[in-house]
């Protein structure tokens, strides 16, 4: 069965890349982009545009008063600037890492992407250069948004497989929980979020990627892990993990079923359920 | 004396104010403080609150207690969410001050333990933060310095290059 499975990325080749301008001309007309392509290279702010359902911002009001030794942000306990951080959105948090010390060192916190994630649940990203072997703990990927975006965001893009984009119930994009990893080459279908909170999530996708381990140079490397592999794949607990992980390709039918069918708002909640079915 | 039902709480500057018990009550603070103490008439030393600050707390409270907003009571639906697009408009207009006051409020329903006030304040803070596009805007209107060396500004400008305007 292992063999069957074809490599979900290697897959399509041909990769969509649409400018700002085209990104911002379908927003305004559509609210969201829903497209058939299954990657839709889409700049990372957009990305955030798209969630939150705002184009343009208001200019801030700069009128500043002068300093004085009144309680400032930053008097604040650090607990208390990292409940505020949560109600960012993710490029406001990128901006404000800029701002000072102590907010760069909030920002890094993972308790805080741990919320980030849950309520921009679309950042899933897919990174030639920097990811790596970090696809084993999401949460480490979490932390890294910023900094895979940083490496090459504007250059390289973070590229966000799209088969399933689809508007979320708080008005922005929801992508049903799909993490690429371009070294192994799996597609794990469950909200992100589900993942970070599984204590097994880890393993998953390690055996996920030991799937695609051939070279005898890979199966030395990985000798310890492809004998737990071996062994809990005999076991009770593995069949479930088994059934977790849903063959890619598997997708396909569904993405392009939705496709098809006129797409609208209302379609929603049964998509939800079909997905939930489809992961259960 | 205090009145049958009402307390008395002291703000760190010595100011006095009448409250009722249940009304002070919504402050988990205070509520535990009042289990505590066995004589009704003790007041209560608020320290780590100016008056100024304390008489919006109590208003705060008072309001929310004469107008339970359905909302609160079934919070907690999921620990995860967070939008700041439901704040109610006495909410919006209460939070409606000047930063440090806000900041004080913040710290206040903190240390008093009041989670909706504590909520309300820091969703008014992330949507002024919000509001500016760039890292300088966010120093401007909070007044904060950019303590970062020169060198370590150039690096993380580049990590976070995705989010900046090019210009």
């Amino acid at each position: 069965m292992l063999e069957e499975e074809k490599p979900f990325l290697e897959s399509s080749e041909e990769i969509i890349e649409l400018n700002a301008h085209d990104i911002e001309k379908e927003l305004m007309q559509n609210k969201y982009i829903f497209t058939n392509d299954l990657y839709t290279v889409i700049p990372f702010d957009y990305l955030h545009h798209y969630s939150c359902g705002e184009i343009a911002q208001p200019p801030a009001n700069t009128t500043v008063p002068p300093t004085d030794g009144r309680t400032n942000l930053l008097d604040l306990p650090v607990e208390i600037l990292l409940i505020i951080f949560e109600y960012l959105p993710p490029i406001k948090l990128g901006i404000s890492n800029l701002v000072c010390r102590t907010f760069n060192e909030i920002i890094s916190e993972p308790e805080l992407w741990r919320v980030i994630c849950y309520n921009y649940d679309e950042l899933f990203i897919w990174d030639k250069v920097s990811v790596g072997p970090r696809i084993q703990d999401s949460r480490i990927i979490i932390g890294n948004i910023m900094n895979i975006g940083n490496r090459n965001i504007k250059s390289a893009r973070i590229q966000i497989n799209s088969p399933l984009l689809c508007p979320s119930p708080y008005g922005g994009l929801r992508n049903f929980g799909m993490i690429n990893g371009p070294t192994t080459n799996h597609t794990i279908r469950k909200s992100l979020i589900e993942e970070i909170n599984d204590p097994f999530f880890e393993i998953k996708v390690k055996f996920e990627a030991l799937k695609n381990v051939s070279t005898k140079k890979q199966k030395k490397e990985h000798e310890d892990d492809l004998i737990q592999y071996k062994t809990l794949s005999e076991s009770k607990y593995f069949q479930s993990i088994e059934s977790y992980l849903k063959p890619p390709l598997q997708i396909i039918p569904i993405a392009l079923l939705l496709l098809t069918t006129s797409y609208t708002m209302a379609s929603f909640p049964t998509l939800s359920i079909e997905e939930k079915n489809f992961c259960s | 004396m205090t009145e049958l039902g009402k307390i008395k709480l002291v703000s760190s500057d010595s100011q006095e104010f009448e409250v009722d018990r249940e009304v002070a009550a919504m402050s988990q603070t205070i509520k535990n403080l009042l289990e505590a103490i066995e004589d009704e008439n003790t007041a209560i030393p608020i320290e780590n609150v100016k008056g100024e600050i304390l008489e919006r707390v109590i208003h705060y409270c008072e309001h929310h207690y004469n107008h339970p907003s359905p909302k609160n009571l079934t919070e907690n639906e999921n620990e995860y969410e967070r939008r700041t697009d439901d704040i109610e408009p006495w909410d919006q207009t209460f939070c409606n001050v000047e930063q440090p006051i806000l900041f004080e409020l913040i710290l206040a329903a903190n240390y008093l333990d009041i989670k909706p006030l504590l909520d309300v304040c820091c969703k008014t803070v992330a949507n002024l933060i919000k509001e500016c596009r760039s890292p300088e805007e966010i120093r401007k209107r909070f007044k904060i310095k950019n303590d970062f060396t020169k060198e370590e500004e150039e690096e993380i400008r580049k990590e976070n290059a995705w989010c900046l305007d090019e210009k």
